[in-house]
């Protein structure tokens, strides 16, 4: 290779290597406490509303239940936007990085399908009562989106995909004995995946603060 | 600082593995990239004493630039 072409190579490698690491930041600890905290809280209020059949008079099904978990959707969406910006206003990057462009990329097509599938069940799948399709496909391609950020994301968020993808595939075989326990199998296999799992994984990746930077420590 | 600009922190021991320098001289260029508040040192104790490295925003903002500057130059090269 002569000189230009490995001098091109070398800054372009360089280049890939620094974005790849700023992708991490959109997907942080902080957004999953949100998701996780939000998710049980209202796995929780749904569970108990439907016992005592408090919100509308009747159990929170169908449309009800889609728009419940849209909502949480949408909240920890802007949470994560929260924090994505103020990290990059805090490190002096632009807020849409060639970084997150290239994640937003990978996960878009993980995406379409359970988009197309939400819009079906709330135009006609909520008739046939298909809350549990519909929640197995939400925690598989939520799974594989997170799946596919695994060329640059860290091995926590790969670890995390991976619980999400096979707790999806186990939701069939399970269905018989959480129906047992609960009573409600949708909304015990969102609490426990976008509730716990996240909750798991932002106390197991939360930064830790202990540490002291040799600034802090000069002045002590 | 390419190696430092690929990841979050890096370990003393991780840089001097990968730039196979010694202890002197990689801790004389890093104490030099500290004092410009290009990186940040955070010494921890983990069983054992532990120092990470990790690039600023003054210094990511800084590299990135240099790498810019490379880039032209290579471009105009070429042309």
């Amino acid at each position: 290779m002569d000189p230009r072409s490995k001098a091109e190579e070398d800054l372009r490698v360089i280049r890939t290597l620094m974005e790849r690491a700023t992708i991490y930041r959109a997907i942080s600890a902080p957004t999953a406490l949100v998701a996780g905290v939000l998710s049980i809280l209202v796995t929780v209020a749904v569970y108990w509303s439907n016992e005592h059949t408090v919100a509308f008079g009747r159990v929170i099904r169908g449309r009800q239940f889609v728009n419940v978990w849209i909502a949480v959707l949408v909240v920890a969406l802007a949470a994560n936007t929260f924090f994505v910006w103020r990290e990059a206003r805090k490190n002096c990057r632009p807020f849409v990085s060639s970084g997150m462009r290239l994640a937003l990329g990978a996960i878009a097509p993980c995406l379409l399908i359970p988009a197309a599938f939400t819009i079906w069940f709330y135009f006609t799948g909520y008739l046939g009562g298909a809350e549990l399709e519909l929640v197995m496909v939400w925690i598989v391609f939520y799974g594989l989106a997170l799946l596919s950020t695994g060329l640059f994301a860290p091995r926590s968020l790969a670890l995390l995909g991976w619980s999400f993808l096979l707790s999806g595939l186990a939701v069939p075989a399970l269905t018989d004995l959480i129906q047992d326990f609960t009573g409600d199998v949708p909304l015990v296999a969102m609490g426990t995946t976008f509730g716990l799992y996240h909750l798991v994984y932002a106390v197991c990746t939360w930064p830790r603060k202990k540490a002291r930077t040799v600034d802090q420590l000069a002045n002590e | 600082m390419a190696l430092l600009a690929s990841r979050r922190t890096w370990s003393f021991q991780e840089l001097k593995a990968e730039l196979k320098m010694s202890d002197g001289n990689l801790i004389t260029h890093m104490r030099t990239l500290h004092k410009q508040g290009l990186i940040s040192i955070t010494k921890e104790f983990h069983g054992r004493p532990q120092t990470t490295y990790a690039l600023t925003g003054k210094g990511r903002a800084a590299f990135r630039e240099h790498i810019s500057a490379l880039e032209q130059i290579v471009k105009e090269w070429k042309a």
